[in-house]
């Protein structure tokens, strides 16, 4: 690895109930103002969907196969959602306004596919993917930054971009594939999670992972071995990369869904998850398989009265051990 | 694509480090000002001093501590941060101790609306000042007047009503939106010094689980969250814990990982559904059947607990066969109790009074060597009785798998897997929520669900009925609130109440269709108007009639209401002399007000809370002080009520007789300060903190510190609070032989009530909801609670419409939308006979194709032409739930009384016209 130490994310899928408590929290941290207004560092999306920015999985960007950078294309603003404004004052306070309502007519934004998945009822399948910067070993931002603006901190490896360096020319936007980089026009700078290094320096987790609710999110260095990134990701091998195939090296690693069985057409449930499993190793790879089996076969040994070091792991008894951050 | 095939570093060569300006988008820039610069990637990078930058960004001046008041149960505690006297941001507290090792803690309690709450405090809507209103009602048009105005006026307008009118003709009803203890006793305590009208909380809402009340003798006790983590089964009837319990919910999924097995019945493959092990897709409504299918499997294939059975139900109670009621003390002796019934012993052979009923001297379950029969038909003194358990297993019986299945959607092969599933189970838990209680049959659904807990031995640590409340003992605040117990508040049931002064009952002949209705609930609307007046005219429930002012608190009531553009403008007639509006935020209620009184936000005021899911009291610091010249409800009430003092003294009034007590105007400031001892927030949050066993006297310095207290085990009222583990409910009487407060001291699965017994409801049944089927419109419809909101709040916080779909949108199936033209994103119109509302239609394929969904609480100045949908939202009254005069049942606040019911009504849809649509200043 590059850097001297690598502060990594594990996100539970079967833990996530899609309550954007994590957005909320990123967004009053951080986005709620100078020129950020559209960018949500942390967002949640419904997959399979078109996600946040619109459609960003078909955007491009990352690396190919032989490790080439690919460019892909810049979200519009469209692609971002328009932050609305409300006539709270006329349509409330002064009686001129008929009703409240956005100033201009929605037509997406950051959850715009909420909940809608894919699939017939009562067959149709959902799932909440909770997103931000991967952090990636190697980010097709900083490869594609013409500034070498972008950097990762040796210390704990957390991209980021300099705010004094950046000019704003947007490759690092483009190349990014899961587009976790925004252009700032207020600025003209580019900006992104800075996986809350203020608060890191602090001992304390990320905004996004200490409020959330629903206890999804594990926080630790790669090279601990008694943390719980490396017990998840090495250890119990049941935390697997967004798109590992985009090349960037992922340090953000997700639990992949389970899902209920689905329906014969005669009302009978059948013994099939809900979602298939090819779309699953389409987002998560190969392992996903595997990973699920591994998920049924430890709570059963838990519903039998035996012991499960990774259900304990992934139950997380103790909210605030679920951060090792030294 | 247009994707470049490049190796890093030659892009780099290409483009930075040589400083050429030939680029990827045909644009040119120049590069001159580059500083040379390393590999960002593998070196340390050399200007970090920019750093700074966000680090300057995290910064505060002081940090206060609060929840949130509204009609939330989930109340968490939140660090309050606050720059240059401006509140910035919140985050959880997430300090909360693990009450045991063993079960997992319950940090960092709270979800996207608390955390944006500071956006929504300092929004344009928020009330800042005392407004009369300087137009027609409703017309938006205010002028600023001073708190000394507004007092005086008002408090001489409520004068005005006593000496026209006399007491009891000011409705005074606070609404869900305080739940604080401190914001909550300023208003109730006024309700009480003046007689004013209170409607039940819960049942304006539709939140009353009614069934439980007359299973167990109370809907509000249950367990705290942390009680599911150990459960090996759990069932969720129609509640969504992912989307409406976010604090709660994770402890679902680490019960999963527990090895539970978890599933759902929604109409919707919901939000919580996707994490199940089995979502069983009900036909909307008709959850009764399928519990009461479970109930025939348990019992076909002999997989109930008669241990159980015995000593903590009624269903070993002695019936009689020739009038079905239960066979009492006095059938067989002169001047017996009524209220004392019979076992059969099958080691005496003979039948012998149960000990623990209403009329019983010996309080226990204990059965004492007594063996009770279950079964059997027997003959006492010349009577043939059989058993309760008889007449169940009888009706049971009605309730094949099979039978059911076309009416509940669930294969017969689904029914019996979970039936096994839930006998096995060690700790069964089935999670009903308040979307269960706005059915006319939430009565039948929690009583044949308790039914089949009962049969399976499920109570106390092994399981039972999760209502959604616990109901903590706070013998301070409760003393506050009812002004010591010396006068009351008129005190009115909350779905009648509203159903009647709203004049609901036109709307509802519009809609329904009697003959269809009576097939579908089994009683049509002229039934239910003679049981309506039956139950006020024996005395079941009380109704105090028309009123000629109304203080409204914390209250949006003209949002909720259905007919609600009907039961506007018969409340605003009615309140014809005063219409007050005390209120944190212009909603849509505030809008019609004479005078509206801006009231303090959550982290602008004192305050305690409880209540809810777990043990934590959380306290409200005051981390700021209140914007413009809102106060705390406390402080206004104390204002209000001085200048009615000053104001009556000058005017020369009295004592005013109320019945049994007087209404005394001259002196009720000094009576709602406890003459001065308490006048502003902080003195009522010092002595509630101080003065409270359940708080183990802690002082309110220590407790603000922390920002919670962690209460002892005097919290509990049917028995103590567990300090190291999680509550579960009816322990006392599962393993303390304690009664359950029902008639015969035991869950109950027999009523002979009259109107039970007229409506063919004396055992748990099922009955169907009124829906399409009883109307002529085509399309099923409900409006569950939302993610996105408490009920009304925070519904239009920009942050979380951005969120959404930035205005109403309503769910539809895409193939039903297909069929009618529509479109993801479109706007439909919605109407029945009683009227329309045009909403964003929104894509959700897993809703059937004849149901709409539309989560409620949106304001209805959000809709176009502020058309509701609650002015289409038919519904009636469930005439059982009006029953008293029997043991348990009769008028009890958030005990039992009749629910509004939110989800009987019916559509049809369209893409909606243009012309329709239309902004009307631009027509």
């Amino acid at each position: 690895m590059a850097v001297k130490r690598q502060l990594s994310m594990v996100l539970d899928l079967n833990k996530c109930i899609g309550c954007h408590t994590c957005s909320a929290a990123c967004k009053l941290m951080w986005t709620n103002r100078n020129g950020r207004e559209f960018m949500y560092w942390n967002n949640v999306e419904s997959q399979p969907g078109l996600g946040y920015p619109r459609d960003y999985q078909n955007m491009g960007g990352g690396f190919d196969a032989d490790g080439a950078l690919r460019l892909g294309r810049q979200p519009s603003q469209e692609d971002y959602g328009i932050p609305w404004e409300y006539n709270y004052q006329e349509a409330l306070m002064t009686g001129t306004d008929p009703w409240l309502r956005p100033h201009v007519k929605p037509t997406w934004g950051a959850n715009w596919d909420e909940d809608q998945g894919e699939g017939d009822y009562p067959n149709s399948y959902y799932f909440y993917l909770p997103r931000l910067c991967n952090h990636c070993a190697n980010p097709a931002c900083l490869a594609a930054c013409s500034r070498n603006a972008i950097y990762k901190r040796q210390e704990d490896g957390i991209v980021l971009v300099d705010q004094e360096r950046c000019r704003g020319y947007r490759y690092c936007v483009n190349a990014c594939p899961y587009k976790k980089v925004y252009f700032n026009e207020q600025i003209s700078k580019s900006e992104k999670c800075i996986f809350c290094y203020p608060r890191i320096e602090k001992g304390l987790p990320t905004a996004c992972a200490q409020q959330c609710v629903g206890r999804i999110r594990w926080i630790g260095y790669r090279d601990d071995e008694e943390g719980p990134i490396h017990q998840l990701v090495e250890k119990h091998k049941v935390a697997l990369p967004l798109h590992a195939e985009w090349g960037t090296q992922p340090n953000v690693f997700y639990v992949p869904p389970l899902s209920p069985s689905s329906y014969a057409a005669d009302g009978r449930a059948l013994d099939e998850s809900r979602i298939p499993l090819s779309y699953l190793e389409s987002l998560f790879g190969p392992r996903v398989g595997e990973v699920l089996d591994t998920l049924q076969a430890e709570r059963q040994a838990k519903a039998e009265g035996r012991e499960s070091e990774l259900m304990d792991i992934l139950i997380g008894y103790k909210h605030a051990e679920m951060f090792k951050l030294s | 694509m247009g994707m470049w095939k490049l190796k890093r570093r030659d892009f780099l060569k290409g483009l930075g480090v040589t400083g050429t300006g030939a680029m990827l988008s045909g644009n040119v820039w120049a590069l001159n000002r580059l500083e040379p610069i390393g590999d960002t990637l593998a070196t340390e990078y050399p200007y970090r001093g920019w750093e700074d930058l966000y680090r300057n960004e995290w910064a505060w001046d002081s940090v206060g501590h609060a929840a949130h008041c509204i009609n939330c149960m989930g109340n968490c505690a939140w660090n309050v941060y606050v720059k240059d006297g401006i509140v910035i941001r919140e985050e959880q507290i997430a300090k909360y101790p693990q009450v045991n090792p063993k079960v997992p803690d319950a940090n960092p309690r709270g979800c996207q609306k608390g955390a944006i709450h500071s956006t929504a405090m300092y929004e344009a809507d928020r009330l800042r000042y005392p407004l009369k209103r300087a137009g027609e009602r409703g017309e938006g048009k205010w002028q600023r007047i001073s708190w000394d105005q507004a007092t005086e006026e008002v408090a001489d307008k409520i004068i005005d009503i006593f000496e026209k009118y006399g007491p009891g003709k000011l409705k005074t009803h606070q609404g869900s939106g305080n739940q604080t203890m401190v914001r909550q006793s300023g208003p109730s305590r006024f309700a009480s010094l003046v007689g004013g009208i209170q409607l039940d909380g819960f049942t304006v809402v539709g939140d009353l689980l009614t069934g439980a009340h007359l299973a167990y003798g109370t809907p509000l006790e249950s367990f705290t969250s942390d009680a599911w983590f150990d459960a090996d089964y759990i069932l969720m009837g129609m509640i969504n814990p992912n989307a409406t319990r976010i604090p709660d919910a994770h402890y679902l999924w680490e019960a999963k990982y527990n090895g539970a097995r978890i599933t759902s019945t929604a109409p919707d493959y919901n939000p919580s559904a996707i994490h199940t092990d089995l979502w069983m897709p009900i036909n909307q409504g008709t959850d009764p059947f399928f519990a009461m299918s479970l109930a025939n499997v348990i019992i076909e294939e002999n997989l109930y607990k008669p241990a159980f059975m015995k000593e903590q139900t009624d269903l070993p109670m002695l019936v009689r066969v020739d009038n079905g009621k239960l066979l009492r003390e006095a059938d067989l002796v002169e001047g017996g109790d009524e209220e004392v019934f019979y076992h059969w012993d099958l080691n005496s052979g003979q039948a012998v009074k149960a000990k623990g009923s209403m009329g019983s001297a010996d309080k226990t379950l204990q059965l004492d060597g007594v063996d009770p029969a279950i079964e059997g038909e027997f003959e006492v003194e010349g009577i043939a009785v059989t058993t309760v358990f008889e007449q169940v297993k009888r009706e049971a019986a009605r309730f094949t798998p099979e039978s059911t299945f076309e009416t509940t959607n669930i294969h017969p092969d689904v029914v019996r897997q979970e039936a096994r599933h839930l006998a096995k189970a060690h700790k069964a838990i089935v999670m009903l929520g308040y979307i269960t209680s706005s059915y006319s049959n939430c009565l039948y659904t929690c009583w044949s669900y308790a039914l089949t807990l009962a049969l399976t031995g499920h109570g106390g640590r092994t399981g039972g009925l999760d209502t959604s409340w616990i109901s903590w003992n706070h013998p301070r605040w409760t003393e506050l609130a009812t002004f010591e117990g010396k006068k009351s508040a008129r005190y009115e049931p909350g779905g009648l109440g509203e159903f009647l002064r709203g004049g609901m009952m036109e709307g509802a002949r519009e809609h329904f269709d009697n003959a269809k209705l009576k097939e579908r609930v089994g009683f049509d609307l002229d039934d239910l108007e003679s049981m309506i007046n039956e139950s006020i005219d024996e005395g079941w429930m009380p109704y105090h009639g028309e009123i000629k002012g109304m203080i409204s608190i914390a209250d949006n009531t003209f949002r909720r209401n259905k007919f609600a553009d009907r039961y506007r403008d018969e409340h605003l007639r009615q309140a014809s002399e005063l219409y007050v509006n005390i209120n944190v935020r212009m909603d849509s209620t505030a809008e019609w007000a004479d005078y509206i009184l801006p009231a303090a936000s959550h982290y602008e005021a004192w305050d305690l809370r409880t209540q809810g899911y777990h043990r934590f009291c959380n306290i409200f610091t005051r981390s700021v002080e209140p914007v413009g010249e809102s106060k705390p409800d406390w402080d206004i009430m104390a204002l209000l009520t001085k200048k009615i003092q000053e104001r009556a003294i000058a005017r020369g009034i009295g004592p005013i007789q109320d019945g049994g007590v007087t209404r005394d105007l001259h002196t009720i400031h000094d009576d709602f300060t406890r003459n001065g001892e308490l006048s502003t927030d902080l003195d009522v949050a010092r002595y509630i903190v101080e003065n409270s066993p359940e708080f183990g006297g802690v002082t309110l310095e220590e407790a603000a510190e922390r920002g919670f207290i962690v209460m002892n085990e005097h919290a509990g009222i049917n028995q103590p609070l567990p300090k190291d583990e999680p509550y579960n409910p009816f322990v006392a009487q599962t393993e303390g032989k304690k009664p359950y407060d029902t008639l015969t001291g035991r869950v109950t699965f027999y009523c002979d009530h009259p109107r039970f017994m007229k409506l063919k409801s004396s055992v748990p049944t099922a009955r169907l909801y009124a829906g399409p089927e009883a109307s002529n419109y085509p399309l099923h419809f409900y409006s569950p609670h939302a993610r996105w909101g408490i009920h009304s709040n925070w519904r239009s916080n920009k942050y979380l419409l951005r969120l959404q779909r930035g205005e109403p949108n309503i769910y539809i199936n895409p193939k039903l939308a297909k069929q009618r033209g529509i479109k993801d994103g479109d706007t439909v119109r919605l109407f029945n006979s009683t009227g329309e509302f045009f909403a964003q239609a929104k894509f959700y394929p897993s809703i059937p194709e004849h149901s709409i969904m539309m989560e409620h609480g949106w304001e209805p100045h959000q809709y176009i032409h502020r058309k509701p949908m609650n002015n289409s939202m038919a519904t009636f009254l469930q005439p059982l739930e009006l029953t008293g005069g029997w043991g348990h049942l009769g008028f009890k606040y958030a005990l039992w009384n009749a629910n509004q019911l939110l989800h009987e009504s019916s559509f049809d849809i369209e893409l909606a016209k243009a012309e329709d649509i239309a902004d009307p200043r631009t027509v």
